[in-house]
C-alpha cells in the first residue's frame, strides 16, 4: 500500500522526517519496502493540450498527435487513444526524462517523426495506471512545468501489511500505528463526516433484505440523490492514482477513496437500476448469471454471496459491481453500500471467478462490521462534495448481531517469560494503551478490550507481541539456551550419507539434484508410464505433473544438457527419494542413490581418449559397496528396459535382497534421450545398501614372509565368465594362493574363434616360512589342471 | 740408454696431448687402457728394464714410474672433469616442462546446496541441535492444520499448494514447508526438543530467476523450560555470524506466520557491502535470511503439550542462501546440473 506522507498527517501528527517514521514503522512490524518521493527521475516534463489526432499512415495501432507546448506546436506519435482534442497531457520533449523510459530522444515510428511522447502515470512513476495518457485538469497552464504544477515531490511510504492486520489497510489503521510507534497524538477527522442532509428519508426510499446473516453480518445503505456527472478533484485523483485506483467518476472515486482512508470497501449503485429499490443479500440461485463491471458474464455457483434487487443480481458481494447497475453519467440517485461479508466466502468466491479485486483483497482477510458507519459517511459526504448530490436522512442499517469487544488478559510474567527480558508492567501497559487496546489492572494482570477492528488480538500471546512489537525487538537480549544434558549430532544414517558422497567425489563424480516433479516423456525414456507414478490434483504443467518413481530420468536429462553444451565426458549421481504409488494411501518414499555416467574422457598430453562404459560404472559401485563395507554383494545379468540386454547387471546382498540395477543403456533409448551411446547409469535401493552395512573387520595377520608371484594365460570358451575362472582357481589352488586377479582378456587369432585368453596374475604366500618356487609353482599347476577339467580350458605356453 | 728416457718423454707427450683432447671420459678411459694398460708402451718399457744395465735400469725404472703417475693424475683431473660436465648435460637432458598439467584423477563435487546444507547443519549440531528428515507428501493435517494456518488460508488453495491424486478422501500434498516435522516430532517426543529439520518442499510457483516449483528447507525446532524469544535471538545470532562472517549484526522484524508469535523476519546486515547498500542486497543493506518466532500456543495444543510451554522455530530456504553465498543470479541454476556451474566456486 502506497501513502504519502502529507495525506497520512491528515490523520495522524507527523512531527520527525518520513525516513524517522518508516524506520520506526518497520522496527514495529509495519514494514516499509520502500520510501521515495513522487516525481524522482521526472525531469523537463511539461503540460501540453491537444489540439489534433489523425491516424498514423502506417499503423493501425498509433496516431499522430499535435501538441501545443505554449511557444510551438509539437508532433508525437502515440498509442494510447484514452484523450481528446482539448484535453491537458504531460509531454516529455526531446531531452527530458522519464522515470520508467529514461531520456527522450527524437526518433520515427513507422516513417513518421515524433518529438517527444505523451506519458502515462506509470511511466512517470506516480501510480501503476498505464492503460493511458495521464489526462491533467484543465486548469493547468500550457507551458507550465509539470513537476511544480502538480506539486510532485512528497514523500510517500510503500507498505507491506501483514495479512493478519486487514485493520491497517486504510489511511486510518496507519495512522494509528504511527500514534503507538512515535507517541504522536491522533488527529480529529471528525469534520471529513459531515455533510448536510435534504428532506427524503433513506429508509423510505430503499429496503435492505439479509437472507444469509453468516455470510453478509452487517447491511448499511444511504442514498444520495440528485448526483450530476462530474469528476473528483485534481488533488483527489492524484492520491487515487498513487493509491492504484484509476479515476472514473465522482461517485465511483468517492467511494475508492473513502475506501484508502478506511480500509472498507464500499459500492455505489444506480439505484434506479436495481429492482424495486430493495436490496436482498442471498446465495445466487442455480444458473443464475450477471455480468460484472468488467464486462465478463460470470455463470454464478449457488455458494456465490450476491447482492440483488427484487429479482436478479446486481453484484458479487463484496467482490466485484454488475455492469447493468453501475453509476454512469446519466445516473441521478446512488444507493451506497456498506457492509461486511464472511472473509471465507469472499476467498472462495474470488478463487472461482479469478476475480481478485481491492474489494475481494481486504474482505478476505475481515473488516470491521463496527466500522461501517464511518466509512459510509466518510463516502456519503465526499459524493456529496463532487457529485453535488443531496444526501437522504439517515441510513438502513441491517446488523442482527451486533459484534462486542472481547476482554484479554495478559500476564506480564509470561510476557518476561516469553520473551526473556524485563519489561516492567507499567511499561506494558503504556504500550498496550497507546495501542488503544484499553489496558486495566486485574489483580496484578492486564486486562484489555481490544477494539473489533483488530481481528488479529484473540489470546493472551498476541498481545505480549504487540508489547514486544511496539517497545521494539531490538530491546529483547540475546542469551542461548541452558539446555541440560543435551548434545547435538547427526544420525548415524546421515554419518553413512556424507561419507558416501565424499567417496563418489573422490571417484570423479559431480553431485547432481534434480526436480521431484517430472512428466510423462521423462519416464518413457526409461520404459516407465504414467501409470508407475503418483500424479499431482492441480500442476503447473505437464512436464511437471508427476512425482519421479525413479532418479534416472532427471540424470538422464541432466547428462542430455551437459553433453548438448560440450563435448568430452559426464559423471553425475544424485543421492534422493523416489516415490512409488500406494493405493489411495501417500505415496511410499525411498532414499535412492543413482549414478550415470558416458561420453568421451577427453586426450590428454599422458593418455588417449577413452569412451567410459560399464566397468567405469561398476567401478563407482565397488567404490560405493567398499564405502560402506558391504562385502559378498553379488552381480547377476539382468535383461530390462530401458537397458542394453546383454550389458546390465543386478546387484544382489548376501542374503539375496536385491539392491539396485545398472547397465549400458540400450542404444536407442540413448538417442532418444540425447546421450552418447555406451551410456551408462543405475539406480540403487539406498536404505536396503545402509541396512547391509557391514561391521568394521579385524585387521588381517599379515605374513612376514615374502610373497612368489606367478602369471598364468587360459585359453577358455567365451562363455566363461571371469567369476568362474577365479572361483575355479581359489578353490584348486589350496591356502597358498593370497590373491588372483585378471589382468588381460585377449580374443583373436591365437586363441581361436568362440574362445579368449584370460591372463591371470596371482601371489603365493605361506604365513609360517618362505615358500619354495617350486612349491608355488605346484600349486599353479593344480590350478591350470582344475581349470583345464572343469571349465574346458586349456594352457597357453 | 738415453732411447729408453727418449721414448718416455714421446708417450709422456703423447698421452697428456692426447688426454688433453678427450671429449668424453669414455675417451679418457680408453686412453687409459691405451697407455696404461698391459698392452701400452709404458707396460712394455718395463717389460723392457730386465735387459738393460743395472743403473740404466735404475733410472729408467725411475722415469717410467715418473710418466705413469703423471699420466693417472693427468687422467684422474680429466676424468673427474668431465664426468661433472657429462652429469650436468644428462641432467639437462631430463629437465621437465613442469608447466605441463598434473596427471590429475578424475574429481568430483557436492553439489552446491549439499555443501550449504551440511555448512548449516553443522552449525545447529555444534549448538546441539539433532537431525531429523520428513516426507515430501504429507496430510492436510500436519501441512496446515495442526501449524495453525485456518482452512481457506491462501495457502491451503489449490493455487498455492500442490496436491495429491490418490483417490483418497483426506487429502496428501506435497509440504509446502518442512514445519509438519515439528508436528510429527512433537507427537513422537516430549521436551526438550532441538532438532532441525532440512527437506524439499514444493509450492504452486511460476517458475522463474527467483522462484523454484521444488526447493529445499531447513526448519528448526527448540521446545524446553524457560525458552524465550531472547535465545531464539542467541542461536540465530550464532548461526548467522558463523555462516555469513563473526562481523555481521542481525535485524529482528516482527512479521506474521500463522504457527508463531510473536514472529519475526530475520535479517542480516549486508556480508558483501558490511550494510552500506550494494546489488547483494539491492542497496538496502541487509538481507532477509529466514522467519522465526515462537511456537503458537495453539501448534503445542494440537499435539497435546501444556499450553505453558515454550518454545521457538524458524526456517529457511536453502537456495536462497546458497544463491547468496555463492553468487548465484538464477535459482534455476542450481537444478540443471550444468557441470560448469558445478565445477564452479
Amino acid at each position: 500500500m502506497k501513502v504519502p506522507v502529507s495525506w497520512l498527517g491528515e490523520f495522524v501528527e507527523i512531527n520527525e522526517e518520513a525516513e524517522g517514521v518508516a524506520a520506526k514503522l518497520t522496527a514495529s512490524g509495519m514494514k516499509v519496502e520502500k520510501l521515495y518521493r513522487t516525481g524522482e527521475g521526472v525531469e523537463g516534463i511539461i503540460i501540453g493540450e491537444v489540439s489534433a489526432i489523425s491516424a498514423h499512415p502506417n499503423a493501425d495501432k498509433l496516431s499522430v498527435v499535435q501538441v501545443r507546448t505554449g511557444c510551438m506546436d509539437i508532433s508525437v506519435v502515440c498509442g494510447a487513444r484514452n484523450f481528446a482534442v482539448g484535453d491537458k497531457v504531460p509531454v516529455a520533449q526531446p531531452g527530458s526524462r522519464v522515470p520508467k523510459v529514461g531520456e527522450i530522444g527524437r526518433r520515427k515510428f513507422r516513417g513518421v517523426p515524433s518529438e517527444g511522447m505523451l506519458c502515462s502515470a506509470a511511466e512517470l512513476g506516480l501510480g501503476d495506471d498505464h492503460s493511458g495518457i495521464m489526462i491533467l485538469d484543465p486548469s493547468n497552464v500550457v507551458g507550465s512545468d509539470f513537476k511544480k504544477a502538480l506539486g510532485l515531490g512528497e514523500a510517500v511510504l510503500e507498505l507491506e501489511i501483514n495479512p493478519n492486520r486487514p485493520d491497517a489497510m486504510g489511511l486510518i489503521g496507519i495512522a494509528r500505528e504511527v500514534a503507538a510507534c512515535t507517541g504522536a497524538s491522533l488527529r480529529d477527522f471528525s469534520a471529513m463526516l459531515e455533510f448536510g442532509v435534504s428532506g427524503a428519508r433513506t429508509p423510505d426510499l430503499v429496503k435492505v433484505e439479509i437472507h444469509d446473516p453468516v455470510g453478509c453480518p452487517r447491511y448499511m445503505a444511504r442514498v444520495i440523490e440528485g448526483v450530476a456527472p462530474a469528476k473528483a478533484p485534481v488533488w483527489a485523483q492524484q492520491r487515487l492514482i498513487m493509491g492504484g485506483f484509476r479515476p472514473i467518476s465522482a461517485v465511483v472515486d468517492a467511494t475508492n477513496y473513502a475506501l484508502l482512508v478506511t480500509g472498507h470497501p464500499q459500492h455505489a449503485f444506480d439505484m434506479d437500476k436495481v429492482g424495486g429499490a430493495q436490496i436482498i443479500v442471498r446465495r445466487a440461485r442455480s444458473g443464475e448469471r450477471m455480468i460484472s463491471i468488467d464486462g465478463a458474464e460470470r455463470r454464478l455457483d449457488p455458494e456465490d454471496l450476491v447482492i440483488a434487487g427484487e429479482s436478479e443480481a446486481v453484484a458479487l458481494a463484496g467482490v466485484m459491481g454488475g455492469r447493468d447497475s453501475e453509476v454512469t453519467d446519466s445516473t441521478t440517485r446512488v444507493i451506497l453500500e456498506t457492509a461486511t461479508f464472511e472473509p471465507r466466502s469472499i476467498f472462495r468466491t474470488s478463487r472461482r471467478h479469478s476475480l481478485r479485486s481491492e474489494a475481494s483483497a481486504r474482505f478476505e482477510r475481515g473488516v470491521d462490521p463496527n466500522g461501517v458507519d464511518l466509512a459510509s459517511r466518510l463516502a456519503a459526504a465526499l459524493i456529496a462534495a463532487w457529485a453535488g448530490g443531496n444526501v437522504a436522512e439517515g441510513e438502513v442499517d441491517v446488523y442482527p448481531s451486533p459484534v462486542a469487544r472481547e476482554a484479554i488478559v495478559m500476564r506480564p510474567e509470561r510476557a518476561r517469560a516469553l520473551l526473556g527480558v524485563d519489561f516492567t508492567t507499567e511499561q506494558m501497559t503504556d504500550v498496550l494503551g497507546r495501542l488503544g487496546l484499553n489496558p486495566e489492572d486485574e489483580n496484578g494482570a492486564i486486562r484489555t478490550t481490544p477494539p473489533t477492528f483488530r481481528v488479529d488480538l484473540k489470546a493472551e500471546e498476541d498481545l505480549i507481541e504487540e508489547v514486544a512489537r511496539v517497545i521494539g525487538y531490538d530491546r529483547i537480549p540475546t542469551r542461548l539456551p541452558a539446555g541440560r544434558n543435551r548434545m547435538g549430532s547427526l544420525s548415524a544414517e546421515e554419518h553413512l550419507l556424507r561419507k558416501l558422497r565424499r567417496a563418489l567425489l573422490g571417484a570423479g563424480f559431480y553431485e547432481a539434484r534434480t526436480s521431484s516433479l517430472v512428466g510423462p516423456a521423462d519416464l518413457e525414456k526409461i520404459g516407465l508410464t504414467a501409470a508407475d507414478a503418483t500424479r499431482l490434483a492441480n500442476p503447473i504443467s505437464h512436464d511437471e505433473s508427476l512425482l519421479r518413481p525413479s532418479l534416472l530420468p532427471g540424470l538422464l536429462r541432466s547428462a542430455a544438457g551437459n553433453f548438448a553444451r560440450r563435448p568430452g565426458d559426464v559423471r553425475l549421481f544424485e543421492i534422493g527419494r523416489s516415490f512409488h504409488p500406494n493405493g489411495v494411501e501417500a505415496p511410499t518414499e525411498k532414499l535412492k542413490l543413482a549414478i550415470a555416467l558416458g561420453g568421451t574422457v577427453p586426450q590428454q598430453w599422458y593418455a588417449a581418449a577413452r569412451e567410459l562404459d560399464f566397468f567405469d560404472l561398476k567401478g563407482a559401485l565397488e567404490v560405493v559397496l567398499r564405502t560402506l563395507s558391504i562385502r559378498d554383494a553379488a552381480f547377476e545379468e539382468r535383461r530390462e528396459v530401458p537397458f542394453h540386454p546383454t550389458r546390465a547387471a543386478g546387484l544382489f546382498a548376501a542374503d539375496g535382497t536385491r539392491l539396485g540395477i545398472f547397465g549400458e543403456v540400450e542404444a536407442l533409448a540413448a538417442d532418444r534421450a540425447g546421450v552418447p551411446a555406451r551410456f551408462s547409469m543405475g539406480e540403487f535401493d539406498l536404505q536396503a545398501l545402509l541396512e547391509q552395512v557391514g561391521e568394521p573387520l579385524p585387521p588381517p595377520e599379515t605374513s612376514r614372509y615374502p610373497a612368489v608371484l606367478l602369471d598364468l594365460a587360459v585359453v577358455v570358451a567365451e562363455k566363461v565368465d571371469a567369476a568362474r575362472i577365479l572361483g575355479t582357481a581359489r578353490a584348486a589352488a589350496g591356502e597358498l594362493l593370497e590373491s588372483a586377479r585378471i589382468i588381460d582378456v585377449y580374443r583373436g587369432d591365437q586363441a581361436g574363434a568362440g574362445n579368449k585368453s584370460v591372463a591371470i596374475s596371482m601371489s603365493f604366500r605361506s604365513a609360517e616360512r618362505t615358500l619354495g618356487e617350486g612349491e608355488a609353482l605346484d600349486s599353479r599347476d593344480a590350478i591350470a589342471k582344475a581349470i583345464e577339467q572343469t571349465l574346458g580350458g586349456r594352457v597357453r605356453a | 740408454m738415453s732411447t729408453a728416457v727418449e721414448d718416455l718423454q714421446e708417450i709422456e707427450g703423447a698421452a697428456l696431448a692426447a688426454l688433453s683432447g678427450a671429449q668424453s671420459s669414455e675417451q679418457v678411459r680408453d686412453l687409459e687402457i691405451t697407455y696404461l694398460g698391459r698392452k701400452g708402451p709404458l707396460a712394455a718399457v718395463g717389460k723392457s728394464l730386465g735387459a738393460l744395465p743395472v743403473e740404466e735400469r735404475k733410472t729408467v725404472g725411475q722415469a717410467a714410474n715418473r710418466v705413469r703417475s703423471l699420466i693417472e693424475a693427468e687422467i684422474a683431473g680429466k676424468l673427474a672433469e668431465l664426468e661433472v660436465a657429462e652429469r650436468d648435460g644428462r641432467l639437462e637432458a631430463e629437465r621437465l616442462d613442469i608447466t605441463l598439467p598434473g596427471r590429475t584423477p578424475a574429481t568430483g563435487r557436492l553439489h552446491p546446496l549439499t555443501e550449504v546444507l551440511e555448512e548449516i547443519v553443522d552449525i545447529f549440531v555444534g549448538l546441539g541441535f539433532g537431525v531429523a528428515e520428513g516426507p515430501l507428501v504429507e496430510t492436510d493435517y500436519y501441512s496446515f492444520q495442526a501449524l495453525n494456518i485456518p482452512q481457506d488460508h491462501a495457502a491451503r488453495s489449490m493455487q498455492d499448494t500442490f496436491y495429491v491424486d490418490t483417490g483418497n478422501e483426506q487429502p496428501f500434498v506435497l509440504r509446502p514447508h518442512t514445519s509438519p516435522m515439528q508436528i510429527r516430532l512433537m507427537e513422537k517426543q516430549q521436551p526438550p526438543l532441538y532438532v532441525v529439520v532440512p527437506g524439499v518442499v514444493a509450492r504452486r510457483d511460476e517458475i522463474d530467476a527467483n522462484h523454484l516449483a521444488q526447493f529445499m528447507q531447513i526448519e528448526g525446532l527448540a521446545v524446553d523450560d524457560g525458552i524465550s524469544f531472547a535465545d531464539l535471538k542467541g542461536v540465530l545470532e550464532v548461526f548467522a555470524r558463523r555462516m555469513f562472517g563473526s562481523n555481521l549484526t542481525v535485524r529482528m522484524h516482527p512479521s506474521y506466520f500463522p504457527f508463531t508469535e510473536p514472529s519475526a523476519e530475520v535479517y542480516v546486515s549486508c556480508f558483501a557491502c558490511d550494510g552500506s547498500g550494494c546489488r547483494t542486497c539491492r542497496g538496502e543493506g541487509w538481507i532477509e535470511i529466514m522467519g522465526a518466532g515462537m511456537v503458537h500456543p495453539n501448534v503445542f495444543r494440537s499435539v497435546g503439550y501444556p499450553p505453558e510451554t515454550t518454545g521457538f522455530a524458524f526456517g529457511m530456504g536453502i537456495e536462497r542462501i546458497a544463491k547468496l553465498k555463492y553468487s548465484v543470479t538464477d535459482l534455476r541454476s542450481f537444478y540443471d546440473n550444468d557441470l560448469r556451474f558445478l565445477d564452479a566456486r
